[in-house]
Protein backbone atom coordinates (compact mmCIF):
# COMPACT_ATOMS: atom_id res chain seq x y z
CA UNK A 1 0.00 0.00 0.00
CA UNK A 2 2.89 2.36 0.81
CA UNK A 3 4.37 1.72 -2.62
CA UNK A 4 1.02 2.54 -4.18
CA UNK A 5 0.99 6.03 -2.59
CA UNK A 6 4.60 6.70 -3.58
CA UNK A 7 3.79 5.82 -7.21
CA UNK A 8 0.70 8.08 -7.17
CA UNK A 9 2.58 11.09 -5.75
CA UNK A 10 5.50 10.74 -8.15
CA UNK A 11 3.09 10.08 -11.00
CA UNK A 12 1.45 13.47 -10.50
CA UNK A 13 4.83 15.19 -10.11
CA UNK A 14 5.82 13.73 -13.47
CA UNK A 15 2.59 14.88 -15.13
CA UNK A 16 3.06 18.39 -13.71
CA UNK A 17 6.67 18.62 -14.82
CA UNK A 18 5.87 17.55 -18.33
CA UNK A 19 3.23 20.24 -18.85
CA UNK A 20 4.05 23.42 -20.74
CA UNK A 21 3.29 26.75 -19.07
CA UNK A 22 1.76 29.56 -21.06
CA UNK A 23 1.54 32.98 -19.48
CA UNK A 24 2.76 36.56 -19.54
CA UNK A 25 4.07 36.74 -16.01
CA UNK A 26 6.02 34.19 -14.02
CA UNK A 27 8.10 34.22 -10.90
CA UNK A 28 10.75 31.60 -10.14
CA UNK A 29 12.81 30.92 -7.05
CA UNK A 30 16.50 31.22 -7.93
CA UNK A 31 19.74 31.12 -5.94
CA UNK A 32 22.04 33.94 -4.90
CA UNK A 33 24.58 32.75 -7.48
CA UNK A 34 22.12 33.42 -10.31
CA UNK A 35 21.63 37.04 -9.24
CA UNK A 36 23.51 39.80 -11.14
CA UNK A 37 26.67 40.96 -9.37
CA UNK A 38 25.48 44.57 -9.44
CA UNK A 39 22.32 43.64 -7.54
CA UNK A 40 24.30 41.69 -4.94
CA UNK A 41 26.57 44.70 -4.55
CA UNK A 42 23.57 46.93 -3.84
CA UNK A 43 22.26 44.51 -1.22
CA UNK A 44 25.68 44.34 0.47
CA UNK A 45 25.97 48.14 0.53
CA UNK A 46 22.51 48.31 2.10
CA UNK A 47 23.88 45.97 4.81
CA UNK A 48 21.30 43.28 4.14
CA UNK A 49 21.98 39.83 5.61
CA UNK A 50 22.13 37.81 2.38
CA UNK A 51 21.40 34.58 4.27
CA UNK A 52 17.91 35.91 5.03
CA UNK A 53 17.09 36.92 1.44
CA UNK A 54 14.65 35.00 -0.76
CA UNK A 55 15.75 35.23 -4.38
CA UNK A 56 13.37 35.41 -7.34
CA UNK A 57 13.48 35.88 -11.07
CA UNK A 58 10.44 37.37 -12.75
CA UNK A 59 9.36 37.43 -16.38
CA UNK A 60 6.91 40.22 -17.06
CA UNK A 61 5.69 40.76 -20.63
CA UNK A 62 8.88 39.20 -22.04
CA UNK A 63 11.09 41.33 -19.78
CA UNK A 64 13.36 39.80 -17.13
CA UNK A 65 13.64 41.13 -13.61
CA UNK A 66 15.24 39.96 -10.41
CA UNK A 67 13.62 40.39 -7.03
CA UNK A 68 15.09 39.99 -3.56
CA UNK A 69 12.67 39.70 -0.65
CA UNK A 70 13.88 40.22 2.90
CA UNK A 71 12.51 41.17 6.29
CA UNK A 72 14.18 44.15 8.00
CA UNK A 73 12.91 45.63 11.28
CA UNK A 74 9.70 43.55 11.04
CA UNK A 75 8.87 44.92 7.56
CA UNK A 76 8.96 42.84 4.40
CA UNK A 77 10.92 44.53 1.61
CA UNK A 78 10.88 43.58 -2.08
CA UNK A 79 13.85 44.94 -3.99
CA UNK A 80 13.43 44.77 -7.75
CA UNK A 81 16.27 44.88 -10.28
CA UNK A 82 16.38 44.75 -14.07
CA UNK A 83 18.12 41.87 -15.83
CA UNK A 84 21.52 43.58 -15.51
CA UNK A 85 21.12 44.25 -11.80
CA UNK A 86 20.15 47.94 -11.98
CA UNK A 87 17.72 48.88 -9.24
CA UNK A 88 14.10 49.38 -10.32
CA UNK A 89 12.40 50.06 -6.98
CA UNK A 90 12.11 49.04 -3.35
CA UNK A 91 8.71 48.17 -1.86
CA UNK A 92 8.03 48.06 1.86
CA UNK A 93 4.97 46.25 3.19
CA UNK A 94 3.21 48.33 5.86
CA UNK A 95 -0.03 48.38 7.81
CA UNK A 96 -2.14 51.29 6.56
CA UNK A 97 -3.40 52.23 10.02
CA UNK A 98 0.15 52.35 11.36
CA UNK A 99 1.27 55.02 8.91
CA UNK A 100 1.29 58.66 10.07
CA UNK A 101 -2.19 60.11 10.45
CA UNK A 102 -1.36 62.81 7.85
CA UNK A 103 -0.43 60.17 5.25
CA UNK A 104 -3.50 58.09 6.07
CA UNK A 105 -5.73 61.14 5.71
CA UNK A 106 -4.10 62.25 2.44
CA UNK A 107 -4.44 58.79 0.83
CA UNK A 108 -7.93 58.10 2.22
CA UNK A 109 -9.23 61.48 1.01
CA UNK A 110 -7.90 60.91 -2.51
CA UNK A 111 -9.38 57.41 -2.70
CA UNK A 112 -12.67 58.46 -1.14
CA UNK A 113 -13.07 61.20 -3.72
CA UNK A 114 -12.50 58.66 -6.49
CA UNK A 115 -14.34 55.63 -5.10
CA UNK A 116 -16.68 56.56 -2.28
CA UNK A 117 -16.59 53.68 0.21
CA UNK A 118 -13.66 51.26 0.05
CA UNK A 119 -11.73 48.79 2.20
CA UNK A 120 -7.95 48.57 2.17
CA UNK A 121 -6.40 45.11 2.14
CA UNK A 122 -2.71 45.71 1.56
CA UNK A 123 -0.40 48.72 1.50
CA UNK A 124 3.14 49.00 0.19
CA UNK A 125 5.38 52.05 0.11
CA UNK A 126 7.40 52.23 -3.08
CA UNK A 127 10.78 53.98 -3.07
CA UNK A 128 12.57 55.03 -6.27
CA UNK A 129 15.20 57.57 -7.37
CA UNK A 130 17.50 57.26 -4.40
CA UNK A 131 21.26 57.02 -4.40
CA UNK A 132 22.36 53.43 -4.60
CA UNK A 133 24.94 52.19 -2.17
CA UNK A 134 24.50 54.83 0.49
CA UNK A 135 21.30 53.92 2.26
CA UNK A 136 20.04 51.06 4.38
CA UNK A 137 16.50 49.88 3.68
CA UNK A 138 15.12 51.20 6.96
CA UNK A 139 16.57 54.65 6.21
CA UNK A 140 14.51 55.11 3.04
CA UNK A 141 12.02 57.96 3.32
CA UNK A 142 10.44 60.78 1.33
CA UNK A 143 13.50 62.90 2.21
CA UNK A 144 15.94 60.79 0.23
CA UNK A 145 13.78 59.16 -2.45
CA UNK A 146 10.60 59.41 -4.47
CA UNK A 147 7.78 57.84 -2.50
CA UNK A 148 4.64 56.29 -3.93
CA UNK A 149 1.94 54.21 -2.32
CA UNK A 150 0.65 50.96 -3.76
CA UNK A 151 -2.71 50.12 -2.23
CA UNK A 152 -4.86 47.04 -2.73
CA UNK A 153 -8.50 47.63 -1.86
CA UNK A 154 -12.00 46.72 -2.79
CA UNK A 155 -14.99 48.95 -3.42
CA UNK A 156 -18.51 48.67 -4.71
CA UNK A 157 -19.17 49.41 -8.36
CA UNK A 158 -22.33 48.61 -10.33
CA UNK A 159 -23.70 46.42 -7.51
CA UNK A 160 -20.54 44.27 -7.34
CA UNK A 161 -17.34 44.74 -5.39
CA UNK A 162 -14.08 45.07 -7.32
CA UNK A 163 -10.61 44.33 -6.04
CA UNK A 164 -8.19 46.98 -7.30
CA UNK A 165 -4.59 48.08 -7.03
CA UNK A 166 -4.00 51.83 -6.92
CA UNK A 167 -0.70 53.66 -7.19
CA UNK A 168 -0.67 57.10 -5.56
CA UNK A 169 1.99 59.77 -5.44
CA UNK A 170 3.22 61.26 -2.16
CA UNK A 171 0.74 64.10 -2.54
CA UNK A 172 -2.22 61.78 -3.04
CA UNK A 173 -2.48 61.95 -6.83
CA UNK A 174 -3.78 58.70 -8.35
CA UNK A 175 -1.15 57.60 -10.85
CA UNK A 176 -2.62 54.28 -11.97
CA UNK A 177 -5.35 51.79 -11.18
CA UNK A 178 -5.83 48.20 -12.24
CA UNK A 179 -8.25 45.49 -11.33
CA UNK A 180 -6.88 42.45 -9.52
CA UNK A 181 -8.39 39.12 -10.41
CA UNK A 182 -8.20 36.62 -7.55
CA UNK A 183 -7.50 33.05 -8.57
CA UNK A 184 -10.63 30.95 -8.29
CA UNK A 185 -11.15 29.82 -4.72
CA UNK A 186 -13.17 26.63 -5.26
CA UNK A 187 -10.29 24.48 -4.01
CA UNK A 188 -10.31 26.40 -0.73
CA UNK A 189 -14.04 26.63 -0.13
CA UNK A 190 -15.71 23.42 -1.40
CA UNK B 1 -1.54 -5.89 3.72
CA UNK B 2 1.12 -6.39 6.40
CA UNK B 3 1.68 -2.65 6.56
CA UNK B 4 -2.05 -2.08 7.04
CA UNK B 5 -2.16 -4.62 9.84
CA UNK B 6 0.81 -3.02 11.63
CA UNK B 7 -0.49 0.51 11.11
CA UNK B 8 -3.89 -0.17 12.58
CA UNK B 9 -3.02 -2.93 15.03
CA UNK B 10 -4.29 -0.80 17.94
CA UNK B 11 -7.32 0.60 16.14
CA UNK B 12 -10.90 -0.51 16.11
CA UNK B 13 -11.96 0.54 12.62
CA UNK B 14 -10.07 1.71 9.55
CA UNK B 15 -10.61 2.24 5.85
CA UNK B 16 -8.10 2.99 3.11
CA UNK B 17 -9.20 3.89 -0.36
CA UNK B 18 -9.51 6.19 -3.34
CA UNK B 19 -11.48 9.42 -3.37
CA UNK B 20 -12.00 11.14 -6.72
CA UNK B 21 -13.90 14.44 -6.68
CA UNK B 22 -14.89 16.80 -9.43
CA UNK B 23 -16.22 20.34 -9.10
CA UNK B 24 -17.76 22.39 -11.87
CA UNK B 25 -18.59 26.05 -11.35
CA UNK B 26 -19.96 28.87 -13.43
CA UNK B 27 -20.83 32.49 -12.88
CA UNK B 28 -24.38 33.67 -13.35
CA UNK B 29 -23.46 37.30 -12.71
CA UNK B 30 -20.75 39.30 -10.94
CA UNK B 31 -22.21 38.26 -7.58
CA UNK B 32 -23.78 34.86 -8.19
CA UNK B 33 -22.19 31.54 -8.99
CA UNK B 34 -23.39 27.94 -9.20
CA UNK B 35 -21.21 25.02 -8.15
CA UNK B 36 -21.81 21.33 -8.80
CA UNK B 37 -19.65 18.72 -7.17
CA UNK B 38 -19.44 14.96 -7.29
CA UNK B 39 -17.28 13.07 -4.84
CA UNK B 40 -16.99 9.34 -4.57
CA UNK B 41 -15.19 7.19 -2.03
CA UNK B 42 -13.99 3.71 -2.94
CA UNK B 43 -12.50 1.43 -0.32
CA UNK B 44 -9.52 -0.84 -0.97
CA UNK B 45 -8.83 -1.96 2.59
CA UNK B 46 -11.13 -2.34 5.58
CA UNK B 47 -10.60 -3.34 9.17
CA UNK B 48 -13.31 -3.72 11.78
CA UNK B 49 -12.36 -5.63 14.89
CA UNK B 50 -15.89 -6.06 16.15
CA UNK B 51 -17.05 -7.57 12.87
CA UNK B 52 -13.75 -9.45 12.52
CA UNK B 53 -13.05 -7.90 9.14
CA UNK B 54 -9.47 -7.29 8.02
CA UNK B 55 -9.34 -7.46 4.26
CA UNK B 56 -7.95 -5.91 1.12
CA UNK B 57 -10.90 -5.77 -1.18
CA UNK B 58 -12.67 -3.19 -3.36
CA UNK B 59 -15.98 -1.78 -2.13
CA UNK B 60 -18.02 1.30 -2.96
CA UNK B 61 -18.22 3.36 0.22
CA UNK B 62 -20.29 6.40 -0.75
CA UNK B 63 -20.99 8.89 -3.53
CA UNK B 64 -22.13 12.46 -2.93
CA UNK B 65 -23.68 14.86 -5.41
CA UNK B 66 -23.68 18.48 -4.29
CA UNK B 67 -25.18 21.72 -5.60
CA UNK B 68 -24.35 25.18 -4.26
CA UNK B 69 -25.63 28.66 -5.02
CA UNK B 70 -22.95 31.14 -4.02
CA UNK B 71 -23.35 34.86 -3.43
CA UNK B 72 -20.21 36.95 -3.11
CA UNK B 73 -20.33 39.63 -0.43
CA UNK B 74 -17.06 41.18 -1.61
CA UNK B 75 -14.02 39.90 -3.57
CA UNK B 76 -12.82 37.87 -0.59
CA UNK B 77 -16.01 36.65 1.15
CA UNK B 78 -19.14 34.79 0.13
CA UNK B 79 -22.18 32.96 1.48
CA UNK B 80 -23.51 29.69 0.06
CA UNK B 81 -26.62 27.58 0.28
CA UNK B 82 -26.28 23.97 -0.81
CA UNK B 83 -27.88 20.58 -1.06
CA UNK B 84 -26.26 17.16 -1.07
CA UNK B 85 -27.65 13.83 -2.13
CA UNK B 86 -25.64 10.92 -0.72
CA UNK B 87 -25.69 7.31 -1.84
CA UNK B 88 -24.43 4.98 0.89
CA UNK B 89 -26.54 1.93 1.72
CA UNK B 90 -29.56 3.92 0.62
CA UNK B 91 -29.71 7.67 0.24
CA UNK B 92 -29.62 10.72 2.53
CA UNK B 93 -30.37 14.41 2.03
CA UNK B 94 -28.21 17.20 3.42
CA UNK B 95 -28.86 20.94 3.52
CA UNK B 96 -25.80 23.13 3.74
CA UNK B 97 -25.19 26.78 4.68
CA UNK B 98 -21.73 28.27 4.64
CA UNK B 99 -19.80 31.47 5.01
CA UNK B 100 -16.36 31.43 3.42
CA UNK B 101 -13.66 34.03 3.16
CA UNK B 102 -10.01 34.20 2.21
CA UNK B 103 -7.12 36.22 3.49
CA UNK B 104 -3.47 36.47 2.62
CA UNK B 105 -0.51 35.82 4.87
CA UNK B 106 2.98 36.06 3.35
CA UNK B 107 2.85 33.83 0.25
CA UNK B 108 -0.01 31.79 1.70
CA UNK B 109 -3.60 32.18 0.64
CA UNK B 110 -5.79 31.10 3.54
CA UNK B 111 -9.33 29.91 2.98
CA UNK B 112 -11.76 29.85 5.91
CA UNK B 113 -15.01 27.95 5.71
CA UNK B 114 -17.64 28.01 8.41
CA UNK B 115 -20.37 25.56 7.53
CA UNK B 116 -23.58 24.26 9.08
CA UNK B 117 -25.39 21.24 7.69
CA UNK B 118 -28.45 19.18 8.49
CA UNK B 119 -28.85 15.60 7.28
CA UNK B 120 -32.04 13.61 6.86
CA UNK B 121 -31.90 9.87 6.38
CA UNK B 122 -34.83 7.50 6.67
CA UNK B 123 -34.96 5.60 9.98
CA UNK B 124 -32.04 7.65 11.37
CA UNK B 125 -31.97 10.54 13.85
CA UNK B 126 -31.69 13.97 12.24
CA UNK B 127 -28.00 14.96 12.17
CA UNK B 128 -26.95 18.56 12.89
CA UNK B 129 -23.35 19.56 12.28
CA UNK B 130 -21.19 22.66 12.61
CA UNK B 131 -17.78 22.67 11.02
CA UNK B 132 -14.80 24.94 10.40
CA UNK B 133 -12.08 24.35 7.83
CA UNK B 134 -8.83 26.23 7.35
CA UNK B 135 -7.20 25.56 4.01
CA UNK B 136 -4.32 26.93 2.00
CA UNK B 137 -2.58 26.79 -1.33
CA UNK B 138 1.08 27.74 -1.31
CA UNK B 139 3.20 28.36 -4.41
CA UNK B 140 6.01 25.87 -4.96
CA UNK B 141 7.56 27.92 -7.78
CA UNK B 142 7.98 31.62 -7.05
CA UNK B 143 6.00 33.91 -4.83
CA UNK B 144 2.59 33.36 -6.43
CA UNK B 145 0.75 30.52 -8.12
CA UNK B 146 0.88 31.21 -11.83
CA UNK B 147 -0.51 29.14 -14.72
CA UNK B 148 1.44 25.95 -15.31
CA UNK B 149 2.81 25.85 -11.77
CA UNK B 150 2.51 23.45 -8.86
CA UNK B 151 1.35 24.34 -5.38
CA UNK B 152 1.10 22.80 -1.97
CA UNK B 153 -2.48 22.19 -0.87
CA UNK B 154 -3.52 21.53 2.70
CA UNK B 155 -6.42 21.83 5.09
CA UNK B 156 -7.55 20.99 8.59
CA UNK B 157 -11.17 20.73 9.62
CA UNK B 158 -13.09 20.03 12.78
CA UNK B 159 -16.70 18.91 12.67
CA UNK B 160 -19.01 18.81 15.66
CA UNK B 161 -22.24 16.90 15.14
CA UNK B 162 -25.33 16.08 17.13
CA UNK B 163 -27.75 13.26 16.39
CA UNK B 164 -30.01 12.32 19.25
CA UNK B 165 -28.87 11.16 21.76
CA UNK B 166 -25.18 11.93 21.31
CA UNK B 167 -22.56 14.36 20.06
CA UNK B 168 -19.80 13.36 17.67
CA UNK B 169 -16.51 14.96 16.67
CA UNK B 170 -14.66 14.38 13.45
CA UNK B 171 -11.27 15.73 12.38
CA UNK B 172 -9.95 15.90 8.84
CA UNK B 173 -6.43 16.61 7.62
CA UNK B 174 -5.49 16.97 3.97
CA UNK B 175 -2.05 17.45 2.46
CA UNK B 176 -1.13 17.23 -1.18
CA UNK B 177 0.11 18.93 -4.29
CA UNK B 178 -1.85 20.76 -6.92
CA UNK B 179 -1.29 21.80 -10.48
CA UNK B 180 -2.69 25.15 -11.58
CA UNK B 181 -3.28 24.87 -15.32
CA UNK B 182 -4.97 28.27 -15.45
CA UNK B 183 -7.84 30.02 -13.68
CA UNK B 184 -10.30 27.52 -15.14
CA UNK B 185 -8.56 24.23 -14.41
CA UNK B 186 -6.90 22.90 -11.29
CA UNK B 187 -5.87 19.37 -10.35
CA UNK B 188 -4.92 18.22 -6.87
CA UNK B 189 -3.57 14.94 -5.55
CA UNK B 190 -3.71 14.61 -1.81
CA UNK B 191 -3.91 12.35 1.19
CA UNK B 192 -7.09 12.89 3.20
CA UNK B 193 -6.93 11.53 6.75
CA UNK B 194 -10.10 11.46 8.85
CA UNK B 195 -10.74 10.39 12.40
CA UNK B 196 -14.05 10.12 14.22
CA UNK B 197 -15.82 8.35 17.08
CA UNK B 198 -13.01 9.56 19.34
CA UNK B 199 -15.00 9.00 22.53
CA UNK B 200 -16.15 5.61 21.46
CA UNK B 201 -14.40 2.24 21.75
CA UNK B 202 -15.06 1.94 18.01
CA UNK B 203 -12.67 4.79 17.11
CA UNK B 204 -12.39 5.05 13.34
CA UNK B 205 -9.70 6.23 10.92
CA UNK B 206 -10.08 6.70 7.21
CA UNK B 207 -7.27 7.44 4.77
CA UNK B 208 -8.14 8.43 1.25
CA UNK B 209 -5.96 9.11 -1.73
CA UNK B 210 -7.87 12.03 -3.14
CA UNK B 211 -7.79 13.26 -6.72
CA UNK B 212 -9.63 16.57 -7.13
CA UNK B 213 -10.40 18.40 -10.32
CA UNK B 214 -11.80 21.94 -10.31
CA UNK B 215 -13.22 23.37 -13.49
CA UNK B 216 -14.58 26.93 -13.72
CA UNK B 217 -16.49 27.56 -16.93
CA UNK B 218 -16.18 31.36 -16.79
Amino acid sequence: MKGFYVILVFGLLFICNSSIAQKNEREFRVTEKEFPALAIEFLKHAEIDLDKVKWFEEIQNDQFFFEAKVKVDKHLYSIKFDSLGNLEDVEKLVVFKKMSSETQYMLSSALKQELGKFKIIKTQIQFTNFEMGKLKLNELSDKNSTVRYEIELYFKKDKSKKLMEYLLSDNGEILSAQEIVIRSTENLTY
Amino acid sequence: MMLCSILFAQQKRAIIGLFPEYALSYKLSDNWKLIHKIESQHGLYRRDEELEIDEVNYFHYRTDIQFFASHSLNPVAKVDAGYQLRFENGSSHRFIQQYAWINFWKDFRLGHRLRADQTYEEDEAFLWRLRYRLSTDYPLQGGSIDPGEKYLAGSIETIVGYAQPSFEVENRYVIGIGHYFNNKHKLELSIDYRTDDHFNPRFRQRIWTKVSYYWSLN
